[in-house]
């Protein structure tokens, strides 16, 4: 059936568009919440700004500012590179706050016995800080991500043919738009289904090795 | 040993027979009798895990009792397993349950409500009493606390020892026939036993009925008009406050003696 | 490069007209699910699981699917078994079939939280049922979840974004009408966003209030 091929073609193209997303926005989101976290005095505002503003930005707009309103300021991208783009600064600004959270609340005494020791900075956040709170970030990031690929039919306001944008063109030109939306939300269900048990997954793996549970 | 014989022609406000409780397979209370009297005091020792909450839970139905019979006021409400989902509907347990009140260890005052609401609430909305003649009455207890200005205050404000306090005027707002309390101290700071205890202390001079579980034995001592002691599950020794503390007559009461008392 | 935004500022009624919509959309949608979720999670904490169950598979379903495609699934889906929604009736009962998933989640994960004992408490005061419910469970429950339910009514306006596709005249259509009649796309896209990101923060500023309001007289 040639409809059931051209979904499930698009349905790649929606787990594609995501899995760039977020590899791109999970560190980006680390690395701005670590930069905010180090208190310098214009980036620290500027990135506060851009957290604020893009967590209460529709995904929508948001790419319709990057890929038709950006080439008035001579900017002039690729439907595919501004739709990843804006989903993973869209996913860093939600990340970010993840990571500060777990950065904050991360025992300061753990720091201090690495300092006691004589690890750098540098080296008390990549070999201690960081291997535990990025186990406890697994859950939230994976939340994340599953928002991130409910987001992102957006993507096809600008020409990109994901899964829900197939789903309705097909839908419109073969008089059967219960049989088409039914199927592609079924893949939806499959796909954040399998994010979330990959999540579980990886939680449980992270907490085994550690002797947790 | 056991001291189920005490004469009186009193109708006992709580009367347990043979009363049997388990979890899963682990048996918790086992074949508990214990009679209380209108105006006793009465106060549960023993070591930790001996089943003194799970006593007082089954009284107040918040647990199920897997065997024996439960008469408050020389009414039948439970026998075999009839308290439980088969016989008693909720609304008949939460019946009952109006004629026992309840002080907890954790106070478990309700957050959203302030000191008067969290006494009269359940009067006015459970019991269905005037609303005006409540709230005179939970002034007059609040009087007799010692927290009248705490009256239009949030819980979060106040101290331990002034939540236990108005727990216990929340408990006697319902005028029921006992009052159960389980380590009303336990949670508290030392400096701010003292005035729970005192007020309970009040209580007993005023004829209150009460079950009282707790670890202090100085207070058991000075209060209880009887003590029951539970060990495993069973009742080991109940009975006079001076001869317990002096002379135990078995041996695991007199560890247990040794190791509170200094 | 020239930016012309006198032309947003001729079309500033445009955009205020789709703000207006998608203020009052989101706030009825809100209410409306809010409502809905009440009610499902009664089955969520309910004791029974043959209750438990069909209530835990919505709320799992619901929140695997995709708005847009909600809205697809209604605008395009129900008139082929008779049902023709205009786009209004579509925008509300979509903004309430998604919301009411997570609001009773959100409601659930705050009673779970609620410490046994006060529950118990309520018990034990002779409290069953409905009364139980509606004097002591459910206001804690409110009390608990009233910031989050905040962050949900922020997650809902950026929902409603979508709604523009199926010409519902809110804030983002606004955008786009006016991009597409007078080509400023940056101007018009990133003056909404200017005009969604003042809402949030509005609403943010709100949830503040009322954190401050609750640690007057509870501790959570
Ligand atoms: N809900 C429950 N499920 C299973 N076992 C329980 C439960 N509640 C209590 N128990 C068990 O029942 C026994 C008696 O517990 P209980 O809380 O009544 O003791 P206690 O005398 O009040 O102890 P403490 O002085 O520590 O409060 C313990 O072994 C406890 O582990
Ligand atoms: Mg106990």
């Amino acid at each position: 059936m040639i409809e059931l091929r051209l979904l499930l073609e698009s349905a790649l193209i929606t787990c594609f568009v995501s899995l760039a997303g977020f590899s791109l926005g999970i560190p980006l989101g680390l690395l701005v919440a670590v930069t905010r976290l180090k208190r310098l005095p214009v980036i620290t505002s500027v990135l506060a700004v851009y957290v604020s503003f893009i967590r209460s930005l529709p995904l929508l707009l948001f790419i319709m500012l990057f890929y038709f309103g950006l080439p008035t300021l001579g900017i002039d991208l690729n439907p595919y590179v501004a739709g990843i783009l804006a989903l993973a600064l869209n996913n860093a600004a939600f990340a970010s706050e993840i990571w500060r959270g777990a950065i904050a609340n991360f025992a300061l005494d753990q720091i201090e016995a690495a300092k006691a020791y004589g690890m750098t900075e540098q080296q008390t956040f990549w070999r201690i800080t960081l291997p535990q709170i990025w186990r406890a970030s697994i859950p939230p990031i994976t939340s994340e991500i599953t928002l991130l690929v409910k987001a992102s039919p957006a993507i096809g306001i600008i020409g990109i043919d994901d899964l829900t944008r197939r789903a309705s063109t097909l839908a419109a030109s073969n008089y059967e738009p219960v049989r088409m939306l039914t199927i592609a939300t079924l893949f939806y269900v499959i796909i954040i289904l399998a994010i979330t048990q990959i999540g579980r997954m990886v939680d449980r793996r992270s907490q085994r090795q550690y002797e947790l549970v | 040993m056991l001291n189920t014989e005490i004469d009186t022609d009193t109708i006992p406000a709580v009367h347990l027979l043979y009363l049997c409780k388990k979890f899963g397979r682990h048996e918790v209370l086992t074949d508990i009798n214990l009679k209380v009297v209108p105006g006793e005091t009465v106060c549960l020792l023993g070591p930790s895990g001996s089943g003194k909450s799970t006593l007082l839970r089954c009284i107040n139905f918040l647990e199920t009792s897997d065997f024996g019979e439960i008469f408050l006021h020389g009414t039948r409400v439970a026998y075999g397993r009839s308290a439980g989902k088969k016989g008693l509907t909720e609304a008949e347990l939460a019946k009952l349950r109006t004629r026992v009140s309840m002080v907890f260890q954790h106070f478990n005052l309700w957050p959203h409500m302030t000191v008067l609401g969290n006494i009269v609430e359940a009067p006015i909305h459970v019991q269905k009493r005037p609303r005006a003649q409540v709230i005179a009455e939970a002034e007059a207890l609040l009087l007799k606390v010692g927290l009248l200005d705490k009256r239009d205050v949030y819980p979060s404000r106040l101290s331990g020892g002034q939540k236990q306090r108005v727990a216990i005027a929340r408990a006697l707002a319902m005028k029921s026939d006992v009052i159960l309390f389980d380590e009303p101290t336990s949670s508290l700071d030392p400096e701010l036993v003292g005035e729970v205890l005192s007020v309970i202390k009040q209580l007993a001079e005023d004829g209150m009925t009460m079950i009282i579980a707790t670890h202090e034995m100085d207070f058991a001592r000075e209060v209880a008009s009887r003590v029951v002691f539970l060990d495993g599950g069973r009742v080991l020794e109940s009975g006079e406050p001076k001869a317990f503390f002096r002379r135990p007559t078995t041996e695991r009461a007199r560890q247990f003696l040794e190791r509170y008392v200094r | 490069m020239n930016l012309r935004f006198e032309v947003i500022w001729n079309q500033l009624p445009m955009f205020a007209n789709g703000l207006w919509n998608t203020v009052w959309i989101c706030v009825v949608g809100m209410l409306l699910s809010l409502m809905a979720g009440i009610i499902l999670v009664l089955p969520l904490i309910s004791r029974r699981r043959s209750l438990q169950l069909p209530a835990e598979l919505f709320v799992d379903v619901g929140r695997a699917i995709p708005f847009l495609m909600l809205v697809y699934l209604v605008f395009y889906g129900l008139p082929s078994f008779g049902l023709v929604l205009d786009r209004w009736t579509t925008a509300i009962v979509c903004l309430v079939l998604y919301n009411t998933a997570y609001i009773a989640e959100i409601l659930r994960s705050a009673w779970a939280n609620i410490p046994r004992g006060q529950l118990e408490a309520g018990r034990a005061f002779g409290f069953t049922g409905m009364g139980l419910l509606r004097r002591i469970t459910l206001p804690q429950i409110m009390i608990a979840a009233a910031p989050v339910l905040g962050n949900q009514l922020i997650q809902i306006i950026k929902d409603s974004a979508f709604l523009a596709i199926i010409t519902v005249p809110e804030l983002t259509h606004a955008a786009r009408t006016v991009q597409a009649n007078h080509f400023v796309p940056f101007e018009s896209f990133i003056f909404a966003a200017l005009m969604y990101w003042g809402l949030c923060l509005l609403i943010e500023a709100g949830i503040k209030q009322v954190e401050q309001v609750r640690a007057v007289y509870a501790k959570y």
